[in-house]
């Protein structure tokens, strides 16, 4: 044991470097991110009150957009979804909904709400994907079709869409999202007023959870009823506002959320669509087309802003949000494993050089660099290496710095949106905000660590999140009457 | 062993006083979200009081209700208290409302609109820091480098008022240093449609093409230029014949937006007919690809310009999209070629133009509907049947053919039913009936079936004899 004893402590002292190294680099550039985050946010909101939106609307050279929603067994909140994505102020908009092979009534609670009748359309498979099995549509709704296809998974769906898309841009929209009703005009916005070609257009997703709606649209907006709801609630608004935000001012975003992305179809097309490799098919489409963007010398750009929005409903259950917290975190390490070789090469740019490196790092590595300093960092206490004070006050440090990093978010979303009106749901949010790194950061650190232990057993199962919680049936007309009511 | 570090009460010092700047700023942080929401709530309840008392609402404002001394009130106060009273209507002012008018009169009457001319302009009078403080949005007034958002704000403003006479003022902001003002200055000047403003827009969107001068995007200047009426077209005819070919493309995209927009008008264009002739000629024949398949396109929503020859030379073009353009034309424009001369375009080696060609002949009526079939029944190719197939179904054709078919043995639809069966087409042709309203149509097209019976077709007699059943 004593000719062990020199090692280890060598290694404790090692791995409490690399603790530090960690804690500086993931809280430094988040810090950063989030003052740069500050002002563009500041500055986009207040442009909100020129923004020409009447102009995009009514231009004919708007081009049209096709939204693509993917759906495999949902049925609770699919008729909703589609409603929602009927109603967007668009000119020039079609909806194809692909049901990916449902086994409950997906297809028949569509068919019933639309009065939709079998049709046909040739189908040309630009993408491979699995057979279509019949099209459904509605002569007085011709924008919408609906497609019924064998099981084939999302990406799957989603290129089956693709090659449906007669449009030269799309929207991927979840099934289990609502879209606001200018949101596809504001993405459409940076697209066509940008100098350079826009390939990519992302939005913001928030909570839906605690809010009312009618006819596919939010009319009520609430924080959710539970602790594990509300903590998502201030970490979706730190990701996107700070995050992805600040991500997209360095020119580095490798995240565009699926829940809400403006593509351009040739584009899409010309990478070969959405790929199966990984389970984040989102975040794997946006890096191939940085590689393919690279490669092929093309000066495009991808944006990213925090005004158009959509709404999702986040697990309510600690089951389902380890599911889906595992299956970002695997899908994280597949595609930087897929897209290893870009890692550190200047020619991909702030990508290649920051962007990857910085997610691998904190992202990847730091979850199990995290989760060993929970165990180890009080094993050099006893072992003599740290003193009582340090260890103390470096605890503290980190539980304050995550509370600073999330209580600036909510002031960014206080200074700009205000999405929340009651003065009572900021003060909950700011003491969300402030416990957020007591209990629910180790909580989810601990399911990100059952990704990567995922990964490594080389699992690619795709884990669907159910829905468990009432938030999405609130959106049904009945359910918003009776809530308004009872408002009033 | 000890941790490799200078020394523990520096480290510990270290750590404690970024702890106490961490929680400090936290909490700084935090008060700071809280003040935001106080200021922004009273200011929000202030307005909407001030807007009733001075009678600022959309129905008190249509009814004439602001007094004199309403009026005498509203002009005591600061120009940014008044542009937030008024901001919230100017926004939600449909453009043809009677509202605009009366706004625009009380902002005249007010000074607010000399105030913005004069921002576009960049005359901003001296603010303290105190008075800034004062204001909400003072600090944009404060800081130079924000100004930028109040010339962006007043040319808005201008824009929702309709307020004509400023046009030159927001023609000139077209050249302003920040990309967002020029952006604004152009949706305004969009929304004005001054006739003078149209030869600025178009010398600025040269200038973007040629000079590459950052700021406005060619969609954006495209998109305001088509929103002119067409009887600015004649404008157009220099940038048509511009050296660039990108501007000559613009330009005739723009005409052809224009026409698309406003079919109604282009009788005011009637007495330049010639000239519109002589331009698209000399386009369809331009050197560059993208400008020849435009024009050709643009003489479908031009009824007066554009004859049949503009057309022909379209469909001589080696480039596809050229002749894919003047084949959309004349799906837009039927007769003005004869049959003929498309039905050789449904075997052109590009599958769009094949398809252009398809939809010019379904728009020439049943002789063209007739061509169709005559050429799916000589198709050898499975690609080109597929492709005439996809055309039925898109333009609703199988419900005709079964309609038809089994009239007489040799009737066209008959043969055309007897192949789609023969391709293994029935599921188009069993979704239409399917489709199809009633049980007459399925009834008689099974008693012609079951008179026939053509050995192709037995098969699918078995298929309908079960939806029948059904």
């Amino acid at each position: 044991m004593d000719i062990w004893g020199p090692y280890l402590e060598h290694a404790l002292v090692f791995f409490n470097l690399l603790i530090l190294s960690y804690f500086v680099i993931g809280n430094g550039v988040y810090t950063a991110l989030m003052v740069m985050s500050l002002r563009a946010i500041w500055l986009h909101s207040r442009r909100l009150a020129y923004q020409g939106l009447a102009e995009l609307r009514g231009s004919s050279l708007t081009p049209a957009v096709t939204i693509i929603i993917p759906a495999w067994n949902e049925e609770r909140i699919i008729v909703e979804t589609v409603r929602s994505a009927l109603g967007v102020d668009y000119p020039r908009l079609s909806v194809i909904v692909v049901d990916d092979g449902s086994t409950d009534s997906t297809l028949k609670r569509l068919a019933t709400a639309f009065k939709l009748v079998p049709s046909d359309q040739v189908y040309r498979a630009v993408l491979p994907t699995s057979p279509l099995r019949g099209f459904y549509s509605n002569s007085h709704l011709p924008n919408l079709l609906v497609v019924h296809k064998e099981r084939g998974g999302k990406p799957d769906a989603l290129n089956a869409g693709i090659n449906l898309c007669r449009t030269p841009y799309f929207c991927c929209l979840d099934a289990d999202c609502i879209l606001e009703r200018e949101a596809i005009l504001r993405l459409m916005d940076p697209i066509l007023n940008s100098l350079r070609e826009v390939i990519v257009s992302g939005g913001i997703v928030r909570i839906i959870n605690g809010c009312t709606g009618r006819n596919g649209q939010i009319v009520k907006l609430g924080l959710p009823r539970t602790s594990l709801e509300r903590f998502q609630v201030v970490e979706y608004l730190r990701s996107f506002l700070t995050g992805r935000n600040g991500w997209s001012l360095l020119g580095g975003t490798v995240i565009v959320s699926g829940a809400l992305a403006l593509f351009q179809h040739k584009a899409v097309i010309e990478v070969g669509g959405f790929s199966a490799d990984t389970v984040t098919e989102d975040m794997d489409l946006i890096i191939t087309l940085r590689r393919w963007a690279a490669d092929k010398q093309r000066h495009v750009e991808f944006s990213f802003t925090s005004d158009p929005v959509c709404w999702t409903e986040c697990p309510a259950t600690f089951s389902m949000l380890n599911r889906q917290r595992r299956r970002w975190q695997l899908g994280l390490c597949q595609s930087l494993r897929k897209h290893r070789t870009m890692l550190f090469r200047p020619r991909y740019g702030m990508v290649g050089l920051f962007s990857l490196p910085f997610h691998l790092y904190v992202e990847a590595l730091g979850t199990i660099v995290e989760f060993l300093g929970y165990l180890l960092v009080p094993l050099s206490f006893y072992g003599g290496l740290i003193s009582p004070a340090l260890l103390i006050l470096f605890t503290l440090l980190g539980l304050a710095y995550g509370g600073f990093l999330s209580v600036g978010a909510i002031l960014l979303e206080e200074m700009t949106y205000r999405r929340y009106p009651r003065t009572r749901d900021l003060w909950v949010l700011l003491a969300y905000a402030m416990l957020e790194n007591v209990g629910y950061r180790q909580l989810i650190l601990f399911f990100r660590v059952q990704g990567i232990l995922k990964f490594l057993v080389g699992s690619h199962r795709w884990e669907k999140v159910i829905h468990e919680g009432q938030s999405l049936t609130d959106l049904t007309p009945a359910a918003a009457d009776a809530s308004m009511g009872k408002a009033a | 062993m000890v941790l490799p570090v200078p020394s523990l009460p520096f480290l510990t010092g270290l750590a404690r006083s970024i702890l106490a700047t961490v929680t400090g700023g936290t909490l700084a942080l935090a008060a700071g979200a809280m003040v935001v929401r106080r200021r922004h709530d009273r200011l929000e309840r202030r307005v909407k009081s001030l807007c009733i008392y001075y009678g600022l609402t959309p129905a008190g404002l249509l009814q004439g209700r602001y007094s004199a001394q309403c009026l005498a009130r509203l002009r005591a106060l600061p120009s940014s208290h008044l542009e937030i009273l008024l901001e919230p209507l100017l926004l939600k002012c449909p453009a043809a409302s009677p509202l605009v008018t009366v706004l625009q009169e009380l902002c005249l009457e007010l000074g607010l609109i000399d105030v913005w001319q004069r921002r576009i302009l960049g005359q901003f009078p001296p603010v303290s820091l105190r008075q800034a403080l004062a204001i909400p949005d003072g600090l944009l007034h404060y800081f130079p480098r924000l100004h930028f958002l109040l010339r962006a704000r007043s040319a808005r403003s201008l824009g929702l008022l309709r307020h004509q006479a400023s046009w030159p003022i927001l023609a000139n902001a077209l050249d302003d240093p920040h990309p967002d003002v020029q952006q604004v200055a152009l949706h305004s000047l969009a929304a004005l449609r001054h006739p003078q403003s149209f030869a600025a827009i178009l010398a600025r969107m040269d200038r973007a093409i040629t000079d590459h001068r950052p700021g406005l995007s060619l969609h954006s200047l495209k998109a305001a230029l088509a929103h002119f009426p067409l009887s600015q077209a004649l404008q157009l005819l220099p940038a048509m014949r511009h050296p660039n070919p990108c501007v000559r493309a613009a330009a005739v995209e723009i005409l052809r937006e224009m026409a698309k927009r406003e079919p109604a008008e282009a009788p005011t264009l009637f007495q330049y007919k010639e000239v519109f002739d002589r331009e698209l000629a000399r386009l369809t024949s331009d050197v560059d690809p993208e400008v020849r398949a435009i024009a050709a396109e643009v003489t479908s929503h031009l009824d007066f310009a554009a004859p049949s020859s503009v057309v022909s030379q379209g469909l001589q073009d080696p480039q596809s999209s050229v002749r894919m353009g003047a084949l959309q034309a004349l799906a837009q424009r039927p007769r003005l070629l004869p049959v003929a001369e498309i039905q050789r375009f449904l075997t052109d080696p590009q599958r769009a133009v094949r398809q252009a060609a398809m939809r010019a002949l379904l728009s020439y009526g049943r002789e063209g509907v007739a061509k169709l079939y005559e050429q799916f029944l000589k198709a050898e190719d499975k690609t080109l049947g597929d492709q005439f197939i996809e055309e039925f179904v898109h333009a609703g054709l199988l419900l005709d053919l079964l309609q038809n078919f089994g009239d007489s043995p040799a009737n066209l639809e008959t043969l055309v039913v007897q192949r789609l069966v023969s391709v293994g087409a029935t599921r188009y042709l069993h979704a239409a009936l399917t489709n199809s309203s009633g049980h007459q149509l399925l009834q008689s097209l099974f008693e012609k079936l079951e008179d026939h019976s053509p050995p192709k077709i037995e098969a699918w007699l078995g298929l309908c004899a079960a939806l029948k059943a059904d």
